[in-house]
């Protein structure tokens, strides 16, 4: 086996690695824990953030990229599979493998169509044939079928359930000693009643659906199969991994160009500024899909005109991936750079920026310790609204034909391959149900936990209690 | 006379419980005045809100009644309210250019009062108690005359425009005019000339009484000004953490005032004649609603209050002629304490300033001079069209000269817009002047690159006015203080065997020491302290680099009268300790009069009078200056001649030919519309800018 480190790999785990220091970087300071406390302590904030964090969670185990040796050797060395695989993709092995011949329904144990089959006995006749793993085990689908779905979904339910509360109550327990021998039990105001109690219904009712999924999808298809007969689960659980990578990285690119050009051109104002809103603007007055679609149409000749680059199709796929994500980068700066600049305006008369002034302080490090510091809060807000819509766009690129790899599994692909599907008939309707719940599910979560970060931010907001 | 408002044991709080207004009762009779005095966030605001039923959603009333004329204002619908509100109490807030719509004309924004109001002078001789709506042709007549009857010149043209066109004097006049629409039997005004410059304040509470004395109608001031209370006010209540602790008339407040607040309020007050001596500060600040403290509410900064003060919260109680008061110093179980407690206690001012022996207003050529500005000029080019083309200049500073010794005190002395604060930042560089020369201690200060003039930096600093804008919320105060230090790499005066740190680090529990703050405070972040403590920081920030000259913008201005005096104290004692010389930008006389030695009064970007703190505001020659005095509204209401001014102060992008005041001068002649008048000196230390004596005393 041999890790392969894809480039978007790469930026996820810069990303985690940048997230986990700011954590451990708040945490020591009181000021700065403290709107987190809040967002700690609204229940809808909690919520999509365990929510969100199982998405995280599939989207960086789909992000441990690796390549299995292959059984024969070539001259004493060890030869890789050309295929690149993920930890998710070895935990979901069985979903991955276990292809249909075509569309098969949410839960069924036939394909969706009727084909001619031969019988035993030489006769052909037109029926539904059954699935090579789809409910294989049922000797009488029609009959038996019903009832052993909800006998493996309650048994899933139940394990999940239980699993569930044996989690609950060993973290409670290591909580409680872990408070115990702290001063005064920290954790206790930092999650009133109300929010622990609805934490605790969420991840309830999230094991037990997770229990039954699990438990059923080794011997059905719980959201159908698609054209070439995959299972459709695995295509929207490889798909959260795009979605992500498209929100964080994307924001990782234009971060830099929307923080450092907004406040240089609030701060310095001139001929800087003057510079800089021109970019905007006209960077702005320009249809992004259009510059999108020229960028990534030009990217994808070069790509194809040097396949030596590349050691795997998942490598120029990931390329691509890559590069969509600089893309919109580059188009969706504006916004944010937009905002700061406005801020910073507002900041630069402060009379806190004066004294510094007065004192001789140089700009560059006004810029660091006085503005940034005070822009922060708009920063984080705007990044996490802008996530969800840029979850969209990918979406919405990739239906137009401009977003990612064909072979790269996204929503956006999911709901292209849709709109043939929409249009049969018999319909077939579960690629895009499940692309759509999914998707739903994310980007929900996603804003209402910005809604609940924005909230704990705003001072207007906050200011009753310390009244 | 039977009230016309009576308010009874009104209590409001917030949703979480804390009592914002706290049982407060009193009545208005008709035609009167009544005053509302208090510091800021002791609730009157929220008293007048509650009177209007305007109250945001996270404060309600809770219990007392409210009744004008006969109605039980708590107990209407919401929709006889909308009668009431306007109709029968109409209000008018602070801040003239926020409660004007900017996208309405100001004839449409009276006209809206009138539709809904107008009728009622129909119904005072037509029975009819449903108001007829005015309509068409006489709502532009009524407007009109309302505009005239708030002395709004040229009405008819006013009427057409909008309200970024008018100057704030005349936005709070709009204002007057749209509360007057409905012929309200009660005008509440809720601070309505803080927002103002004193010429402008006179004006206003001039038209307040002027149509308080035409129309009858009743009057509850909200004011923190003792003032303007005392111009106004026929019956005072003075407000302390939603308590009313006080209730006099005008007349026996100012005589005797009998609680300690407000005995305390009244020597609090900045004036020439203690001068030499400390303020009685009030020490701490008001309690914060959610902590109020169990007995009186007063009493942790009570100089007299003893055991039960802290234990039991004092009754109401009614000394002779009416005046009540809340203390337990005139409750039956009053008991006899040693009085005459003058001074406030240790953990105050009071106790580090030294009485200074006065200093003899001797001419300041005496001393050796520290700053040297001449002709300092500061323009700001106005650009149009699209290549940016200079099309004019606003001249915020033209020509001023001054000069600060060591160890003494300038004020800078002008309305809003006159140019002094530009001219305190030209002198830091902040700004970069167009022209003139600034010496600072022998060095030339202009034209000097970045570099140079970082060494020059230490030497001045600023102390800014906004207490909550100059402090950066994300730094802790060590760091605040700390910043400059190691922007100039300033030596630390304890030095010796440390390293730099640890130095920086002892340094800055001296400067909290010294500008009275606790050494914990260092650790803490600027939104944990108050507005006074905050400024304190603020001159500890300045002082951490060892300056010589600090420049102070009006550095009281948004501080609570009692917090005021604390600072004035510490910038008075600072000043003896460190022999530092200030030059203090202010609009209020009161404070330049306790704490300057020299004074410049600017009025459109130049000086128009200097001269020791004696001959200027005692001897004032330049009309301006006299008016100024005059419009300063004083609390013992001595006998000072009216000057009244008219008009607003022009823009400084197109001053008037000539002497820049004379349109809005009583004595303007022919020879002020030509040119503008040079120094004439009245005697070694005074000179003024007027063609008043220019004449006979040139030669």
């Amino acid at each position: 086996m041999k890790a392969v480190i894809l480039w978007t790999d790469a930026m996820i785990f810069l990303l985690l690695a940048t997230a986990i220091a700011g954590t451990w970087w708040i945490r020591k300071r009181p000021h700065l824990m403290l709107p987190w406390q809040r967002v700690a302590q609204s229940s809808v904030g909690m919520v999509s953030l365990l929510v969100l964090s199982l998405f995280v969670l599939v989207g960086l185990l789909d992000s441990l990229h690796y390549r299995a040796a292959l059984p024969e050797k070539n001259n004493g060395q060890v030869v890789y599979s050309p295929e690149v695989l993920s930890a998710f993709d070895t935990l979901a092995s069985g979903l991955r493998s276990r292809t249909e011949k075509t569309y098969s329904a949410p839960l069924a144990a036939c394909l969706y169509a009727k084909e001619s089959i031969e019988t035993a006995d030489g006769k052909i006749m037109r029926d539904y044939p059954r699935l090579k793993y789809g409910g294989a085990h049922l000797a009488d689908p029609q009959g038996e079928l019903m009832g052993d779905v909800v006998r493996r979904a309650g048994v899933g339910a139940f394990a999940g359930l239980l699993i569930a509360m044996v989690f609950v109550a060993v973290a409670g327990w290591i909580k409680r000693s872990v408070s115990t021998r702290k001063v005064g039990g920290g954790y206790a105001t930092l999650y009133p009643p109300y929010t622990r109690r609805s934490l605790l219904m969420t991840t309830l009712i999230l094991s037990i659906l997770i229990g039954a999924v699990a438990n059923l999808a080794p011997v059905y298809h719980v959201l159908g199969t698609d054209k070439v007969g995959i299972d459709v689960l695995y295509l929207a659980l490889k798909s959260i991994r795009t979605g992500l990578v498209i929100g964080t990285v994307t924001t990782l690119v234009m971060l830099p160009f929307a923080l450092l050009l907004g406040i240089a051109a609030g701060y310095l104002r001139g001929w800087v500024d003057d510079v800089i809103q021109y970019v905007y603007t006209v960077l702005s007055s320009i249809p992004s899909v259009l510059l999108i679609a020229a960028a990534v149409l030009m990217m994808q000749v070069y790509i194809e005109m040097h396949p030596e680059w590349f050691e795997t199709a998942a490598a120029r796929a990931d390329l691509r991936l890559l590069f969509l994500c600089l893309i919109l980068g580059v188009t969706s700066w504006t916004g944010l750079c937009r905002l700061l600049r406005g801020e910073t305006l507002k900041l630069r008369e402060m009379e806190y920026i004066q004294a510094a002034q007065a004192f001789g302080v140089s700009s560059f490090r006004i810029l660091t310790r006085h503005i940034v510091p005070n822009v922060m809060h708009i920063v984080l807000i705007s990044v996490v609204m802008d996530f969800s819509s840029l979850v969209l766009a990918e979406a919405v690129l990739s239906y137009v034909g401009v977003g990612v790899d064909p072979s790269t599994m996204s929503f956006g692909t999911l709901i292209n391959a849709a709109r043939m599907e929409m249009g049969r008939e018999p319909m077939v309707w579960w690629t895009l149900a499940a692309a759509f719940g999914f998707m739903l599910v994310l980007v929900l979560a996603a804003n209402l936990f910005a809604d609940a970060v924005r909230d704990a931010f705003d001072p207007r907001l906050n200011r009753t209690e310390t009244v | 006379m039977s009230a016309l408002l009576k308010v009874e044991g009104l209590v409001t709080r917030l949703r979480n419980g804390a009592r914002i207004v706290d049982d407060i009762s009193f009545g208005i009779k008709a035609g009167e005045t009544f005053a509302l005095l208090g510091e800021s966030g002791c609730g009157k605001s929220m008293t007048a809100l509650s009177l209007m039923r305007l109250l945001p959603d996270s404060i309600h009333v809770e219990s007392g009644a409210v009744q004008l004329d006969d109605a039980d204002i708590l107990a209407l619908p919401e929709r006889a309210m909308r009668e009431v509100r306007g109709g029968k109490m109409a209000m008018i807030f602070q801040e003239p250019g926020l409660s004007l719509n900017p996208v309405m004309t100001v004839g449409e924004q009276i006209a809206e009062a009138l539709e809904l109001h107008g009728g009622r002078r129909g119904a005072t001789i037509l029975p009819s108690p449903q108001p007829s709506p005015l309509k068409g042709e006489g709502v532009e007549q009524r407007c009109i005359e309302l505009l005239q009857q708030v002395g709004i010149p040229d009405a008819p043209r006013r009427l057409h425009e909008y309200p970024f066109q008018l100057s704030g004097g005349m936005k709070q006049r709009v204002m007057i005019a749209m509360a007057l629409a409905g012929q309200p039997k009660l005008l509440v005004a809720d601070e309505p000339t803080t927002a103002l410059d004193v010429t402008i304040q006179a004006q206003v509470l001039q038209l307040l009484r002027d149509t308080q004395q035409q129309s009858g109608m009743s009057l509850l001031l909200i004011t923190h000004d003792l003032g303007v209370v005392a111009q106004m006010a026929h019956q005072v209540a003075v407000m302390y953490a939603g308590h009313i602790v006080e209730r006099a008339s005008r007349a026996q407040l100012f005589s005797h005032p009998a609680h300690p607040y407000t005995q305390k309020l009244f020597a609090a007050l900045p004036d020439t004649a203690r001068s030499g001596q400390p303020l009685a500060a009030i020490p701490g600040n008001v309690p914060p609603l959610h902590d109020i403290p169990k007995g009186c509410r007063f009493a942790p900064r009570c100089d007299k209050a003893w055991a039960l003060c802290h234990e039991q919260a004092p009754e109401w109680t009614t000394l002779e002629q009416g005046q009540g008061v809340r203390c337990h110093l005139y409750s039956e179980v009053r008991r006899e304490k040693g009085e005459g407690v003058e001074r406030g206690r240790e953990n105050g001012e009071g106790g580090r300033v030294d009485a200074a022996p006065r200093f003899s207003p001797s001419s300041f050529s005496l001393f050796p001079s520290l700053l040297q500005v001449e002709n300092l000029q500061v323009h700001f080019p106005i650009r149009k069209g699209i290549l940016q083309r200079v099309v004019g200049q606003v001249k915020a500073v033209d020509g001023v000269s001054l000069e600060i010794p060591a160890g003494r005190t300038l004020a800078l002395v002008g309305e809003s817009g006159c140019g002094k604060t530009t001219a305190g930042k030209a002198l830091l560089q902040l700004i970069r002047p167009t022209a003139g020369s600034v010496r600072f201690a022998g060095n030339e200060l202009i034209g000097l690159n970045a570099r140079q003039l970082r060494k020059q930096r230490a030497g001045m600093q600023m102390v800014f006015q906004d207490p909550y804008a100059s402090l950066n919320p994300k730094m802790r105060v060590a760091e605040i203080l700390q910043e400059g230090m190691d922007a100039l790499d300033t030596p630390s005066p304890s030095g010796g065997g440390l390293g730099v740190g640890e130095e920086r680090q002892l340094h800055i529990d001296e400067l909290l020491d010294q500008v009275g703050l606790a050494q914990a405070a260092k650790w803490r972040y600027p939104h944990e302290f108050s507005g006074g403590q905050r400024q304190r920081i603020a001159i500890a920030r300045a002082l951490a680099v060892n300056p010589k000259l600090l420049i102070c913008d009006e550095p009281t201005s948004a501080l609570d009268v009692s917090v005021q005096a604390q600072i004035l104290n510490l910038l008075k004692s600072l000043q003896q300790e460190l022999n530092l010389s200030y030059l203090f930008i202010s609009h209020n006389l009161a404070v330049v009069e306790y704490l300057a030695h020299e004074v410049c009064v600017m009025y459109l970007g130049c000086i128009v009078e200097r001269g020791s703190v004696q001959d200027v505001l005692h001897h004032a020659q330049h009309p301006y200056t006299r008016a100024l005095l005059s419009a300063v509204p004083r609390i013992d209401g001595r006998g000072v001649e009216v000057v009244r001014l008219p008009g607003d102060m022009p823009s400084p992008a197109n001053p008037p030919q000539g002497c820049h005041f004379y349109p809005r001068c009583a004595h303007a002649m022919e020879i002020c519309r030509a040119a503008y008048p040079g120094a004439t000196g009245i005697n070694a230390t005074h000179s003024v800018h007027c063609h008043l004596y220019g004449g006979e005393k040139k030669a």
